[in-house]
């Protein structure tokens, strides 16, 4: 057996186990690299939510499964962080079931880091409140459009909506300043855009895993969407902006790391094979 | 941290080691976490519906005395109909369910039909086309928006091209169609890197968890566990993997010296 056959019949079992070793080592010994440049559409993002004054009310929907944990959780930990150093009141939801869990963690860890390190302490109910899931997607939405507190009558603790003073003179989507909708998949920024920006002429940012991020630039482009976080690296960028490293910041070493692997692989299979001459055998 | 925490990190690390274990062939401790995902994606979906939005939403109004008769009758329909969808499960009633689904479907396309065509094909083909052309000052921006909105077109085109069938690909047609596979390629060329970026992300959450996992203070849930998953594929493998009937290993005899292979 030559060198490419060796190659070309090598268990695939090996090219994971180098993914893997090549992943962790920047969790078993961190290192950095060259800085993260933010693209336009995340300082879209971040502008969008820096030009709010304090006190606005804004509506952040997590909409994703911790499928999507290592790239929607740090643009909504972020997102959250940005809110409360900013001292904006935050309506938080989310529009699949499994999300309710990181929500909350969400939640109470980023409450307890605005204390820390902003010097505010957001109150529940006044400055931000978990409005949990409805089930219907589209119908939410559209639901929300027309009278929030008949869509989601209590929060997520069973307590009645309009008892939380931050509900004070909100009917609809039209009186929350910026919806955020944080999407691993349907329902999330399409039914936003489909049902709820169109509608009421929203402004509105979103976040998405990398693998649906290509379906969000025409909606950018059309101006449906003012930005738009692109999978981890768009979390890294949003980190980045707001000068708070987070999980996604250290992620991007591993993710970096592993896709110059791939694309070395990639560009090594190809070299073997041509240099096989399997190519010319019909 | 409380017992029912430390449960939940041992459990989740042992889920992750088991389905990470895949990755070397399948074996029983990947059927064990496939499984049980499915059960308690399945329980978690069904339980949380009841109690989440039947219950608050339907049996609390239903039979509270501060709603009234008018706004009771309203639930009931929802009622009836999801009761009706579930007569599909029952093969001589499924017909049954017809109304509930038809209900469904009608509604989903009367609200989705308006405002996708407005949403998705008319505000981006106008967005699109509107500035191939751009008015105002002639600058480099301007210049390359418009450069970048006509390939779009040119793409958008080109593609539809390669999907038309009803005349033969030569000529001229038969260039778009050809650069319409092209882009097509491009397009499954990124999706394919978006979609590796997005696995490598969970790989590298996965094993921050596991590192974290890994300290004292989760009792070394991670080592402790990857040590029995090891153990255990090793046990499987030499002495509990069964082995159907007349696959056992067969000690071929060597052929005589000089008879053709």
């Amino acid at each position: 057996m030559n060198a490419s056959e060796f190659f070309l019949n090598l268990d695939r079992r090996w090219i994971f186990l180098v993914i893997g070793l090549v992943v962790l080592l920047p969790i078993v010994r961190p290192f950095d690299l060259p800085g993260i440049k933010p693209t336009d559409q995340s300082k879209n993002y971040f502008d969008t939510m820096n030009a709010v004054p304090e006190g606005t009310k804004i509506l952040i929907s997590a909409d994703f499964d911790p499928g999507s944990k290592p790239e929607l959780y740090p643009m909504l930990e972020a997102t959250l962080r940005h809110a409360f150093k900013k001292k904006l009141r935050i309506v938080v939801m989310t529009l699949w079931l499994t999300g309710i869990g990181m929500v909350e963690k969400a939640i109470k860890d980023n409450v307890a880091y605005a204390k820390d390190h902003f010097g505010v302490e957001p109150q529940e109910g006044k400055d931000y409140v978990f409005i949990g899931w409805k089930t219907g997607g589209s119908a939410v939405v559209i639901g929300m459009g027309v009278n929030i507190l008949e869509m989601f009558s209590q929060d997520n603790y069973g307590k009645p909506l309009a008892e939380h003073p931050i509900m004070a003179g909100v009917k609809s989507l039209k009186d929350f300043k910026i919806v955020v909708s944080l999407s691993a998949g349907t329902p999330g920024f399409k039914e936003w855009v489909q049902y709820g920006v169109q509608k009421n002429n929203l402004t509105f940012v979103g976040g998405c895993t990398g693998i649906i991020i290509p379906e969000a630039y025409p909606y950018l482009q059309a101006g449906q969407m003012k930005g738009v976080l692109g999978g981890m690296k768009g979390a890294a960028e949003y980190e980045k902006l707001l000068n708070i490293p987070g999980t996604a910041t250290g992620g991007m070493v591993a993710l970096s790391l592993a896709q110059f692997m791939i694309i070395l692989l990639v560009a090594a299979c190809n070299i073997i094979y041509i240099a096989s001459g399997r190519w010319r055998k019909p | 941290m409380t017992f029912l925490e430390i449960l939940g990190i041992w459990f989740a690390t042992a889920m992750t080691l088991f389905i990470l274990s895949f990755l070397y062939k399948d074996n029983p401790f990947y059927k064990l976490a496939e499984n049980i995902f499915v059960g308690v994606t399945l329980g978690y979906s069904v339980v949380g519906a009841i109690w989440k939005t039947i219950y608050p939403e339907w049996v609390v109004p239903l039979f509270s005395s501060d709603v009234g008769i008018w706004r009771k009758g309203f639930l009931l329909i929802p009622g009836v109909l999801g009761i009706l969808a579930l007569a599909r499960i029952i093969p001589k009633l499924n017909w049954l369910s017809r109304p509930a689904f038809a209900f469904v479907m009608g509604w989903g396309a009367g609200v989705a039909i308006p405002t996708a065509v407005d949403a998705f094909v008319l505000k981006h083909t106008s967005k699109t086309v509107s500035a191939i052309l751009p008015g105002g000052e002639f600058t480099f921006g301007a210049v390359f928006t418009a450069f970048s909105n006509l390939l779009i077109v040119v793409i958008v085109l080109c593609v539809l091209v390669y999907f038309f069938f009803s005349i033969e690909h030569r000529g001229p047609i038969r260039v778009a169609s050809r650069l319409g596979v092209l882009f097509l390629m491009v397009a499954f060329g990124i999706a394919y890197g978006n979609t590796v970026m997005g696995r490598m992300a969970l790989l590298y959450n996965r094993f921050f968890e596991l590192k974290q996992n890994a300290s004292g203070e989760s009792y070394f849930a991670t080592p402790i566990l990857v040590l029995v998953t090891v153990l255990g594929l090793i046990v499987h493998e030499v002495w509990i993997k069964p082995r159907p009937p007349g696959t056992e290993d067969v000690q071929l005899e060597k052929p005589p010296e000089g008879a053709s292979t």
